[in-house]
């Protein structure tokens, strides 16, 4: 007997000094100051001892650090399942390779089911910029423009399927609800139309060159005209991006709309329209954006770019390029391609939108070219980034996205390390008032138990986030939970007047049964917890499971060492209870 | 210091007011639900945006609210969190609409331009597509519902079904009177929200499965005492542990309800629901519920042989 509470102790002893050393770098990174870090720049020494502490410190989970949390979704449509899941392995490798070169520190890439892709950045608080970082395939594509002959061609068709389309849903008026309101919302933009454009400002279709006359009324909204009467045509505009034609800043959403539309299967075979990437002020206030009809097949992909960086605009000083490098069969391609569309305007196109379109004036060898917008330094460097990690072989949707920034991550470990002082303050003050020495124990196994919970924490790499926090404390609480149900057994014990030494026994005999039963209901609860939620609350799972674990082992295993102790020798002894 | 020494509550005979003042609770809840149209969800479940800002200096509420209509946005909720300047605003996706997820950036733009000479902070931002709204929907009700069949297989194998099914009544009775509340305060159930319902029902199934506990021990020592006797004593010899341990619990949620910050409240909020409604009902509904179980099974049996 007395052999086996040696162990015990010994046992417990171990426990608790292997955690303390398990704590101590999370320690030790809790009292990093900035002069630490600004010595750690000239002191090698120092800073691999700081990496090294940080990286065995307690982590913290994004609601903490800040940071963004965001889900993909791969578009898998008329994938097989093999082309998805090789969709989803090269998607998540691209994806890794821009993040790492974005220079996130401990980003987290991971597939959850079978489409979709969870991006972990800590520390990064510009949603816009990861969103772009994230979200854009970035599939670089050369595509001829489509000669001026066809474009009237194409909106004569378009323009007879949506008249078609429309004269279908008023003959058959209100016929379903959906129909109705389709048919509204159309009557509406063309009222919309005619009242908010200046006829003087239209730009009359029949300026199209070649093209003399073919309208007699060009006017937004025509009637006779629904999908071109949205449009602007002018030559000059030509000579200005490489296109004819433009939309009103106004109507691009409801061209592109448009554009989605069934009735673009009257297009003809190898054609399509692709917006333009920025809208253009053309001067008396109207904006607008270009409208390509290209080719569907591209000359040339982005696949075959060695190489992109940013690069000082020389046209519009401020404002960036990115400039690109083909490889050797890339830039075979790219001579032929322009050496046998000399006169044509070549369409440079990023995710199915127009950068520009310049016109080729010869053959250009040597494979390299450059992307205008206007960018700023930033901006440019992450398009050019996007360029060198590649295209993804899909398009992608963000479904989901958190963010936290990093003065909330700071407030909320304020919050909850205040919170669970407290907590931990009127907890022990109770339970030392109610059971007085005895209590002092329980208090004992409570520090303990939070030692240990932590270096769990520490030592498994498991994440701390705010529930995760709130989990901590409601282990205080909970905690006492078993110390209760023992002491009050002892209690007990000792009233039917057993002598202290064998109340500690029957009572710790007693009460193991029920503290078992009891906390497997909690574990079941933070089991379907860590497979329902995600990261914060998986993060209040962990530390409800570490915690339900701790404080059995402190409640059965080092209070009953102590208790076994203090009244081994006296068999009269009296418990303070 | 001892509490509750020896006590002897009449607690299964007093039931019936326990069964009533369950009843009100519980029809309470479900009228303001009816009234609500049904639990008020967050955007983690319908999809949309929330956006927290701080802003200083601190505007009022109506010019943080003029200032994102004039951004054209319309049909969002503005509330203080917190203090006084920082916002929540809650902003719910039309359905299938195909805005993408960067609402709180123009959200965002609309605050600055809209409210000049102050400093716009973002402090948090979330976006749930409607898609994975629906699904986290399902997940929620699927792990509750695992959580109960679950702790029910667990109690049967332990016990006997009978207890598994006394302690399920009152963990659905913890639930729905919890849900009611929310509903009656108007507060959101979100993600976090469900995980402290979780938490409430592995927790309420502390006490329960200590009393069951007792229960069965008792009755093995006292085979003469009637089954209401061992039951009610049984709930009388924990009471002063199921106390203690409520107590502390309830220590710490409140303490996490007054000082864990704004992000946790609601979640704080439901963990001290949860730890008082759990506490009554293992005791005025669990225990109750088997007894009468028992009786009808009693009641059954003498029927089932009448001449005997």
């Amino acid at each position: 007997m007395n052999r086996s509470l040696t162990v015990r102790a010994l046992l417990v002893i171990a426990v608790v000094a292997a955690s303390l050393i398990g704590l101590w770098p999370t320690y030790k990174a809790s009292r990093i100051t900035d002069e630490m870090r600004e010595a750690a720049l000239t002191d090698p020494k120092l800073a691999s001892k700081i990496e090294s502490w940080e990286t065995r410190a307690i982590r913290r989970g994004l609601d903490l650090e800040g940071g963004m949390y965001i889900v993909l979704e791969i578009d898998t449509e008329g994938l097989t399942q093999a082309q998805a899941s090789d969709a989803m392995a090269r998607v998540t490798e691209i994806l890794r390779n821009r993040v790492d070169q974005f220079g996130v520190s401990e980003p987290e890439i991971k597939p959850l089911g079978n489409k979709r892709i969870i991006v972990q950045l800590p520390g990064l608080d510009d949603p816009e910029r990861a969103r772009n970082l994230i979200g854009s395939t970035a599939r670089l594509e050369f595509r001829m423009v489509r000669p001026v002959d066809d474009v009237q061609m194409v909106l004569d068709k378009l323009d007879d399927a949506f008249r078609i389309t429309a004269a279908v849903e008023t003959s058959a008026p209100a016929e379903t609800p959906a129909a109705d309101a389709a048919a509204e919302e159309a009557v509406a933009a063309a009222d919309g139309a005619a009242e908010t454009v200046d006829p003087n400002e239209t730009l009359a279709l029949d300026d199209l060159p070649g093209q003399p006359g073919a309208s007699e009324d060009p006017q937004l909204g025509d009637p006779e005209r629904p999908f071109s009467g949205y449009l602007y045509a002018d030559a000059a505009f030509s000579q200005m991006w490489g296109t004819p034609l433009a939309v009103d800043a106004a109507y691009v959403a409801k061209v592109q709309q448009m554009l989605d539309a069934p009735e673009m299967r009257v297009m003809p075979r190898g054609m399509e329209f692709q917006l333009g990437m920025d809208d253009v002020n053309v001067g008396g206030g109207t904006v607008v954006r270009p409208l390509y009809l290209l080719d569907s097949k591209a000359g040339l992909t982005g696949e075959r770019l060695t190489g992109a960086r940013a690069a000082p605009d020389q046209d519009r000083p401020g404002s960036f390029v990115v400039t690109f490098n083909l490889d050797r069969r890339g830039a075979r391609e790219f001579s032929q391609l322009t050496a046998e569309n000399v006169g044509r305007n070549m369409a440079i196109a990023l995710d199915g939108k127009v950068n520009s379109a310049p016109r080729i004036n010869g053959k250009i060898p040597g494979g390299a070219g450059e992307i205008q917008g206007g960018f700023s330094s930033v901006e440019a460097n992450d398009l050019a980034l996007l360029l060198r990690a590649g295209a993804l072989p899909v398009d992608v949707s963000i479904e989901e996205e958190r963010t936290v920034g990093p003065s909330l991550g700071r407030d909320s470990i304020k919050q909850g390390l205040k919170a669970g002082l407290y907590g931990l303050i009127v907890v022990v003050v109770f339970v030392l008032i109610y059971y007085q020495a005895t209590g002092a124990v329980a208090v004992l196994a409570l520090a303990v138990n939070l030692i240990i919970l932590m270096a769990v924490l520490a030592q498994f790499g498991l994440v701390l986030t705010l529930p995760g926090i709130a989990g901590i404390i409601l282990t205080i609480g909970m905690a006492v939970d078993a110390n209760v149900l023992i002491n009050e057994r002892i209690r007990e014990e000792l009233d039917r007047g057993k002598t202290a030494r064998a109340a500690v026994d029957s009572g710790y005999g007693n009460a193991t049964r029920t503290i078992v039963d009891a906390n497997v209901t909690t574990l079941i609860a933070a089991a379907i917890l860590w497979w329902f939620g995600t990261g914060p609350i998986q993060g209040f799972a962990v530390t409800l499971t570490i915690g339900i674990f701790s404080s059995m082992f402190t409640a059965l295993v080092l209070t009953r060492v102590i208790m076994e102790a203090a009244t081994r020798n006296r068999a009269q002894a009296k418990l303070s209870i | 210091m001892r509490l509750l020494k020896n006590t002897n509550f009449k607690f299964i005979e007093k039931s019936r007011v326990a069964f009533i003042l369950s009843g009100l609770l519980i029809l309470g809840g479900l009228i303001s639900e009816a009234v609500h149209g049904g639990p008020e969800l967050s955007i983690d479940f319908t999809g949309g945006t929330i956006l927290q800002v701080q802003v200083t200096p601190a505007p009022s509420t109506p010019a943080v609210r003029e200032a994102l209509e004039a951004g054209g946005f319309q049909d969002f909720q503005v509330q203080d969190f917190g203090s006084d300047s920082e916002f929540l605003i809650t902003f719910r996706e039309v359905e299938g609409g195909d805005e993408g997820l960067d609402t709180a950036e123009r959200m965002l733009a609309a605050l600055s331009s809209g409210l000049p000479g102050t400093q716009v902070e973002m402090r948090r931002e979330e976006s749930v597509g409607p898609k994975i709204g629906d699904e986290l929907k399902t997940a929620a009700v699927n792990s509750v519902v695992a959580a109960l069949l679950l702790i029910v297989l667990y109690i049967t194998v332990r016990f006997i079904f009978r207890y598994g099914i006394a302690a399920i009544v009152a963990l659905v009775h913890d639930v729905i009177i919890t849900l009611g509340i929310f509903s009656i305060l108007n507060k959101e159930i979100s993600l976090t929200i469900i995980a402290a319902f979780l938490t409430i029902i592995g927790y309420s199934l502390n006490d329960t499965i200590v009393v069951f506990d007792r229960i069965r021990e008792n009755m093995r020592l006292r085979r003469k005492e009637s089954y209401e006797g061992v039951v009610n004593r049984s709930i009388n010899e924990t009471l002063s542990r199921t106390i203690v341990t409520s107590l502390t619990t309830l220590f710490v949620a409140l303490t996490l309800f007054i000082w864990g910050g704004p992000v946790i409240h609601d979640f704080a909020f439901a963990l001290v629901m949860g730890v008082v409604i759990g506490t009554y009902s293992s005791i005025f509904v669990a225990s109750p519920v088997l007894v009468w179980w028992h009786k009808r099974q009693v009641t059954d049996a003498k029927r089932a042989q009448p001449s005997l």
